[in-house]
Order: structure tokens, then sequence, then C-alpha cells
């Protein structure tokens, strides 16, 4: 990834071939659809393939699965974007805003997209809940919430049982809509492993960016035999166009956030 | 619980999290190629100030050939079909020259003279006035009308128009 030349790539988008222009985004779909996708992933959690399966009735459900099987639903919203891209002749402000320019893209098109999903559920007349949009407008204002309420530097007793109370709401309406993998709670290390996912859940959907980020810093491929270092957020940086301080400041700062919503769960 | 347990224990976590999401993930080459040929069939839409360019370019041209249209029939309907220049067509500069008069006293004479030109079809216009007749003859041209022209003794090499005045 960090060999990826942005220059080239920049130079084909501001061209007026569409040969070029093609060219150029299909690089970039290639290099960046995964971070893309992760990106997406952790910021619509209730967003995905099992969604359709959860509300589409049974006399529909095969068909419906297989043709979507190959497709899922955030893979579809990234393509779309980068068609928009072609469509539209967008082009990014210089070389080193390509990253930012994707993201802004990806998230206004996935916004669109994700608000027309769920109307499709609304209308439809085989809808088997009535409760979809109430359910997405909880989600999106505890979302709002919590975020409020993470920013206070030192919250009160009743600020923290608040953001628990958000944490549960979110977690609850995620696993009605979506099947988290969940661990029978008859012991207590499943009880603590299914915490930590829904913690680690809220915290990739509060901070997307940051978690994927620290996602390819501590669990990417090159990390496994090797001690993350240096070299590693160099390519990090590289790949989403940020400076190697702000990326360490990144690790350092949202790592530790992570550390400290995932450590409730081990007291 | 010290700091590398919390560090194995978040990386742990991710790794339960992405591993889970990658299970929706479809085989890279499949989506390349998918991507691919759909992008293949994506044509850029033209841009707005394109198309406010060609609308206006489209209504320019409408009004500009209505407008054209309707000047020129307004222009066939008012304006005469021939020009009607004088002469342009009947050697005009014969009746353009200057006349030249004769004085007759005799009415008889007269008299013949109007019989000659309507026997010769010459173009002609009679005036009366209380004693005064006058023949306008618009115009002789050059060596024609002989008869008429050797009547008044003028030259055969004569041309343009007449004047015949009687006095009684």
């Amino acid at each position: 990834m960090i060999n990826f030349d942005f220059k080239t790539t920049y130079q084909q988008l501001i061209s007026g071939d569409i040969d070029f222009r093609r060219n150029a985004i299909g690089n970039l779909y290639i290099a960046f659809e995964k971070s893309l996708k992760r990106n997406l992933q952790f910021k619509y959690p209730f967003i995905d393939s099992e969604i359709r399966n959860k509300f589409i009735d049974e006399k529909n459900k095969k068909a419906i699965k297989e043709s979507i099987s190959s497709s899922p639903f955030i893979e579809e919203v990234i393509q779309i974007a980068f068609f928009k891209i072609l469509e539209k002749n967008l082009s990014p402000k210089s070389e080193y805003a390509i990253w930012g320019w994707l993201m802004e893209i990806v998230n206004k098109t996935a916004s669109e997209e994700v608000s027309r999903h769920w109307r499709k559920f609304e209308v439809g007349e085989d809808t088997p809940s009535d409760s979809i949009s109430k359910l997405q407008k909880k989600f999106e204002e505890s979302s709002e919430e919590l975020k409020r309420l993470q920013k206070i530097q030192t919250p009160s007793d009743e600020i923290k049982s608040q953001i628990n109370r958000l944490k549960v709401v979110m977690v609850g309406i995620i696993k009605l809509i979506q099947k988290v993998p969940d661990v029978p709670k008859s012991s207590p290390s499943a009880y603590i492993m299914n915490c930590l996912n829904e913690a680690t859940i809220i915290f990739c959907q509060q901070y997307p960016t940051e978690a994927a980020i620290i996602t390819e810093h501590k669990i990417r491929k090159e990390s496994k035999d090797t001690k993350p270092n240096d070299k590693s957020l160099n390519q990090i940086a590289a790949t989403f166009q940020m400076s190697l301080s702000n990326t360490k400041k990144i690790v350092a700062t949202y790592g530790q956030l992570l550390k400290d919503s995932l450590s409730p769960c081990l007291d | 619980m010290d700091k590398k347990n919390k560090e194995n224990i978040m990386k742990e976590a991710l790794q339960r999290y992405v591993r889970y999401l990658s299970l929706s993930n479809t085989e890279d080459s499949l989506l390349h190629k998918s991507f691919k040929e759909k992008l293949n069939h994506i044509e850029p839409e033209q841009s707005l100030t394109n198309k406010i360019k060609s609308k206006i370019n489209m209504t320019a041209s409408i009004v500009g050939s209505s407008l054209f249209i309707t000047g020129f029939l307004i222009a066939r309907l008012t304006l005469p079909v021939a020009s009607g220049i004088k002469g342009v067509e009947d050697k005009p500069y014969i009746e353009n020259l200057s006349t030249k008069i004769i004085e007759i006293s005799s009415e008889k004479e007269f008299e013949a003279i109007i019989t000659h030109a309507v026997t010769e079809e010459i173009s002609f216009e009679f005036e009366s006035n209380h004693n005064v007749k006058q023949l306008y003859i618009l115009g002789l041209h050059k060596n024609s009308n002989f008869e008429f022209k050797k009547i008044l003794e003028l030259s055969q090499a004569y041309e343009g128009p007449l004047t015949i005045i009687v006095n009684n």
C-alpha cells in the first residue's frame, strides 16, 4: 500500500480523458476498498447482508439471500461511491488529499444509501416490524449522545451510568437487527467475552476511522510476526495520508480509550 | 492488570470483531472483476455548467431562427414583390433626359401628331388647360419612330422625352 502512486492517480483523475479516469478509479478501488469497507462496517454495525435476511419474510428469504450473498450491502455502497466519481466528474483537490476525499465521498454515499435502505424496509408491504425507523432513530440519537458524554473530561457518577445505559441501548439495537457473535453467559469468562465484544463494537462505531487505524496497527498481517514499530506506523500514515506524528497520536490516544472501554468488563 | 495484559486483551477483542466482519467479505478477485465490468459501463454525466451552456445555445438557436423566420415573413408581406424602380427594365435614361419642347399653332397639325402617336403606339400623356393643349411623350428612342420624327422635323438620332404644345 505504501507504494501506491498517489501522484499519477491524481494526474489521471484531473485529466479530462475518461480512460485515464477509469484506470485511476479502478486502482483506487483495489487499493482502498478494504480500508473503506472496514470503516463503514465500524460506522454502521447494524448494516450488512445479515440485516436483510433478518427482516425478509420466509417465503422470499432464500431467493434474496442467494442474490445478495455475493454482494453484501456495504460492498455495493462502496462501488456506488466509486461510480459517482466517474459519473459526476469528481476529482480531489491535491494528491495529498486523496484519502480524505475518498472518505468524504464514501461516507456521504453511505449516509444516503443507508437512509434509502431503511426506507425500503419501512415502505415494503411485507415489513415484518413497524419499529425499524424508531430503532434507527433511537440508535442514531444514542450514538450522538454517547459521543457528547464521552467528551466530558471528568464525568460524574450520574453521567457514567447514563453512558452505560446508552451503550446498553445501542448494543441491544445492534443485537436485535444483526446476529452478533454471542457467547452463552453460563460462565464468568463467557460473560466477560460478551462484554468485551459489545464494548469493541461500540468503540468502533463511535470512532470508525481511528478504530481502523488501530486495527491496521495492531492486528494486520504484518504485525503478527513482528512487534509494531515506526516502520508499520509509517506505512499506515502513508495509507491514510496522515503525518507520522498524527498517526502515532491516534494510535496512542484512541488505543488507550479502547483499553479504558474494555477494562470495566474485566473488573 | 498489567499493561501487557490490557494490550493483549485489546488486540484479541479487535481480532475477534474483524474476523467476524470478514465473514461477509466477497472474494477479492470476484469483487474487483465485477467492479471493473460495471465501471466500464458507467459514462460521466454532463456537468451543470455544460448543461446550462447547451440549454442556452439551444434556446438561442430556437429564438434566433424563429426571429429570422418572423422577420422574413414580415418583410415578405410588407415590401412589394417587384422593386418598381422606374426604367430599370425599359431603358430609364430616356425618360430622365431633358425634354424637348415643340410649339405649334395649328390645331389640325396637333391632331395629326396625336393620330400618329396613337398609330405608332407611342406612349404619351395629354393635358388640356383652357386654350393650352399639351402632349407629353415619355420618351423616343434613337433611330425609331421614323415617320413620327419626320412630321415633327426631328433628327432620327433624337432620343428623350418630348413636349408638344399647341397655342390657339
